[in-house]
């Protein structure tokens, strides 16, 4: 009877629920950012939360090492094994990028570059602290996506996620108009590293949309 | 004396031609168990035993029918040349990657025999297992298309619990599908050398050590290459197989229950808008479902002649 419970095990869900465990870092690096960008001018803010997002990444390395090892191992159809782990290397990919945000934050601030010209640092907190919600509201989505049983909620919750990626695309979109008009003002470095930062927190709501069409491909090729 | 040594050698070749049938069907059976990871190999190849087993103890007999409907009264030399001819063409067909039904392979031998001494009693019997050979991929095939698209218009209110079926059902089918190849082909394979406790003891003891020494290869090949497939299709495909072929076993119809869970297969596939399915193997097994019995026909009328 114990074998055929375990028989019965659904790999897939499981998966899903580990997979959510990256998710819920990723919330996690998310407000340590977030932390960071309210007080971006205080090194030992920024050091502080760069050494808590780092320890997150590798929290994160742990629980994709571990969910990878799982679906190659465990009660998973081999349809979708690729997909899974693709999921995985999303998922690992959205808390790593945080990590680098928070390390270009802290190396830009140690870095006090010697020009006059200063940039309107509170209108670019106030984009990426945007983006960072835009982020955080997709990737509760995400989480639950992964811990729903319900398709046609899936499906709802995919178009919603998609809907805040845009919004991320259009904020992306106007902050790059903004950043143009400065440059003559900004050292080039400066100009890179803004449009780096902007470029980062579209791909986290990009990742947020990729995992969630690659999480209902999964269900759906497993179900038809 | 020779009676006895007789009796020695058609046992032993119920005892290799069960093992190697037994070796072979295993993987249509719990392949798609074993691909979706839901049993282990040898968790598989002995459910997939124990489904053999069965069959052929609770209605395997029923196969006798079938073999004396082509020859009433067969002697033990004869048996003996039958299956040992059966098992010649299985091994080479093996060898070479064809695929070739044994159970079409046997009854075109034995149709072959009965029309080299003339006799006409059969041809009854052997137009009504054409047309069953005929019809059931067929009905195969219908079934799995509109269970396929059925499923599919289904909504889906809880996705994990409709998977934990399917698993469910996987296993179920495993069993049931080794069962009615266990009542149909092992049937028929014991069948031709007579019901009794001998050879029954020789087939149950093949069926294991086909199942667990021969099985357990082909299953990786086969569950890791033809039966990547979804839940739904090869659930679909296993239930369309074992309905058919308990059908045919009822019946007394030697029926090949890969004939009908490739055409099953096939009629999941081609049930999708989207259709990316590749026509060469099915049309190699088709061929082989043609070549299997018309072959061993010529080779059973020419060893009478002989």
């Amino acid at each position: 009877m114990k074998n055929f419970k375990r028989s019965l095990i659904v790999g897939e869900k499981n998966i899903f629920g580990e997979l959510s465990q990256i998710i819920a870092i990723a919330a996690e690096a998310n407000q340590n950012l977030s932390n960071m960008l309210d007080d971006h001018k205080n090194e030992a803010v920024l050091e502080r939360g760069m050494q808590a997002i780092k320890s997150l990444e590798r929290k994160a390395d742990d629980v994709a090492f571990r969910v990878n090892e799982n679906i190659t191992a465990g009660a998973v159809s081999p349809n979708i094994l690729e997909n899974l782990l693709e999921c995985v290397h999303v998922a690992d990919d959205i808390v790593d990028t945080y990590f680098y945000q928070s390390r270009e934050l802290l190396r830009m601030h140690k870095s006090r570059f010697p020009y006059s010209e200063k940039p309107k640092d509170a209108q670019w907190i106030k984009i990426f602290k945007s983006m960072l919600e835009l982020a955080n509201q997709a990737l509760a989505k995400v989480q639950q996506i992964l811990t729903n049983s319900d398709l046609g909620q899936i499906l709802e919750l995919r178009i919603e996620i998609e809907t805040l990626e845009q919004q991320g695309d259009e904020i992306k979109d106007k902050s790059f108009d903004i950043l143009y008009q400065e440059a003559p003002h900004m050292h080039y470095l400066q100009f890179y590293h803004y449009g780096e930062l902007v470029h980062k927190f579209d791909d986290i709501l990009d990742g947020c949309e990729d995992l969630a069409d690659l999480v209902l491909s999964t269900i759906t090729s497993i179900l038809k | 004396m020779t009676h006895v040594i007789l009796e020695i050698i058609l046992i032993s070749f119920i005892f290799l031609a069960v093992a190697l049938v037994a070796g072979n069907n295993l993987s249509a059976c719990v392949g798609p168990a074993v691909g979706a990871r839901i049993l282990t190999k040898r968790t598989g190849a002995l459910l997939g035993a124990g489904g053999f087993t069965a069959g052929l103890l609770v209605q395997g007999a029923g196969m006798a029918n079938s073999v004396n409907e082509f020859i009433p009264s067969a002697s033990i030399e004869f048996q003996i040349e039958l299956l040992a001819v059966a098992i010649v063409i299985f091994i080479i067909a093996h060898v070479a990657r064809l695929p070739l039904s044994f159970s079409m392979s046997l009854v075109g031998l034995l149709a072959g025999y009965a029309l080299a001494i003339g006799s006409t009693a059969q041809i009854p019997f052997m137009a009504k297992t054409v047309a069953m050979w005929v019809i059931a991929p067929i009905v195969a095939m219908i079934i799995a298309y509109y269970l396929i698209r059925y499923i599919n218009s289904r909504p889906v209110k809880d996705i994990w619990r409709r998977i934990r079926f399917y698993k469910a059902l996987l296993l179920v089918l495993a069993f049931s599908t080794a069962y009615v190849s266990g009542a149909n082909t092992l049937g028929l394979i014991v069948a031709t050398a007579g019901f009794s406790g001998a050879t029954l003891a020789a087939a149950v003891s093949a069926i294991f050590v086909g199942s667990i020494f021969l099985g357990e290869g082909t299953i990786r090949r086969v569950s890791g290459e033809f039966y990547r497939m979804r839940y739904s299709n090869a659930t679909v495909a296993l239930a369309a197989s074992s309905i058919i072929v308990e059908a045919a076993a009822l019946l007394n119809i030697p029926l090949s229950n890969t004939q009908t869970t490739t055409a099953a297969v096939f009629g999941a596939g081609i049930s999708y808008k989207a259709k990316f399915l590749s026509l060469r193997p099915y049309l190699i097994i088709f061929l082989g479902w043609i070549m299997a019995p018309v072959l061993s026909f010529c080779i059973g009328y020419l060893l009478f002649q002989l």
